[in-house]
């Protein structure tokens, strides 16, 4: 069987924690907002900076 | 209602409310109401695997843990022989105060067909013995050959304390093996709390913060790491004897609070710790039969994910710095603060 340590448990439900709450970008997810602004880089560029923002603040970074 | 540990968690915390007058007090120290009722958890679920845990002889222990077999069968039997010999002398002594003996520090019974079947340990039991025939420390902290440099230099003293990290460090379990997260856990619980390897550390850190001063509050230290043989009758409990509260993960927030609180600081945490020891200590002791009972009806699983989850004291763990000055002090405080025994002869 193999074995898994704290640490990586840890990691694994720090992992679930952010999928749960949005903060993961997944293909799909990527998919979704490039159909959403029919694929006009200026606007995803836009929307990406926006939730760049808003991830950094909330983060404190 | 389906036995789960949520729901004996929610009635221990309805015991504890409904027994002390002043709830909040137990929280003046370092520990919270939550951190007693995960103590108070964490030891029934090792009374439940002392009472119902599976026991084996030493062989099938060897092809899991000691395949190299060699001179094994001596280690061990020098191993099994001197921990009887502190557990006869523990026993005794329990004997001599209250007039019994605690079966579980016997000696098992060898006689007759048993001759054949071997010593039944349980994966803790053994864990011990392996620990104690091939970790050095061990023997030199019972021996008391730690606390002078004749007998242990300097350098030999962090050789013997990088053995012990390390050799505890492979006994840390992964988490996807139940059955080890609880046998493995209790190994490192019962070391620590008997040997207090690491807490000492801890204190000789907050020593230096404090500057070494020369007097050892070792008062404020047994309180804190200690059993205690007797706690008297109070109005809202009955007296309870061998009460003990170690709560590891927060040992070593008291660590600065023994040098640099005032008296009337202490004071208020002393009594909120022997509150609480009181408190854990009446409750499993009064109730042992039916939380031992309880806690065997759940799962292993769910055993081992409370331990992962609330008392991974595997992370407590210090990496050892030393310094002449800190050796110097762990060695002092060993010596004021641990018991002598008396030498076993064993050959």
């Amino acid at each position: 069987m193999p074995t898994i340590s704290k640490k990586q448990y840890d990691d694994y439900k720090q992992l679930c924690k952010e999928r749960d709450e949005g903060r993961i970008l997944t293909p799909d997810g990527l998919r979704f907002i490039c159909e959403a602004y029919n694929y006009d880089p200026e606007a995803i560029g836009k929307h990406m900076l926006e939730v760049l923002v808003k991830v950094t603040q909330k983060k404190g970074l | 209602m389906t036995p789960s540990i949520a729901e004996l968690r929610k009635e221990l915390k309805q015991s504890i409310s409904s027994m002390h007058p002043d709830v909040a007090f137990l929280e003046k120290g370092h520990y919270t109401l939550d951190d007693i009722l995960d103590q108070l958890i964490f030891e029934i679920i090792i009374e439940e695997y002392k009472q119902y845990a599976e026991r084996h002889p030493v062989q099938y222990f060897l092809d899991l843990y000691d395949d190299e077999h060699v001179g094994t069968s001596r280690k061990y039997t020098r191993s099994i022989q001197y921990a009887q010999y502190f557990r006869d002398y523990e026993n005794d002594a329990i004997e001599e105060a209250h007039g019994f003996k605690l079966p579980e520090l016997e000696a098992q019974d060898m006689s007759g067909s048993k001759t054949f079947e071997g010593h039944q340990f349980t994966e803790h039991e053994f864990l011990q013995y392996k620990f104690k025939a091939e970790c050095a420390l061990l023997t030199k902290l019972h021996g008391r050959q730690i606390e002078s440099s004749k007998h242990v230099s300097n350098s030999a003293f962090k050789d013997l304390f990088n053995e012990y990290y390390n050799l505890m460090g492979d006994i840390e379990p992964p988490v996807n093996n139940a059955s080890k997260v609880i046998s493995h856990t209790y190994t490192y619980y019962a070391t620590e709390t008997y040997f207090l390897t690491e807490f000492l550390y801890h204190i000789t850190l907050a020593a230096e913060r404090a500057g070494f001063k020369k007097a050892i509050p070792l008062e404020r230290i047994r309180e804190v790491c200690v059993l205690t043989p007797e706690i008297p009758a109070t109005v809202w409990c009955p007296g309870v004897y061998y009460a003990t509260l170690f709560y590891i993960p927060k040992w070593a927030a008291y660590t600065d609070d023994f040098f640099t609180d005032s008296d009337e600081t202490w004071l208020v945490k002393e009594c909120s710790l022997w509150d609480s020891m009181q408190v854990k200590s009446f409750i499993l002791q009064r109730g042992h039969d039916y939380l031992v009972e309880y806690m065997h009806s759940c799962s292993v699983r769910e055993k081992a994910d409370f331990i992962v989850e609330k008392y991974w004291i595997w992370d407590c763990r210090p990496e050892f710095e030393w310094t002449p000055e800190r050796i110097l002090y762990y060695r002092k405080l060993h010596a004021e603060l641990m018991r002598d025994f008396p030498k076993p002869h064993i050959k």
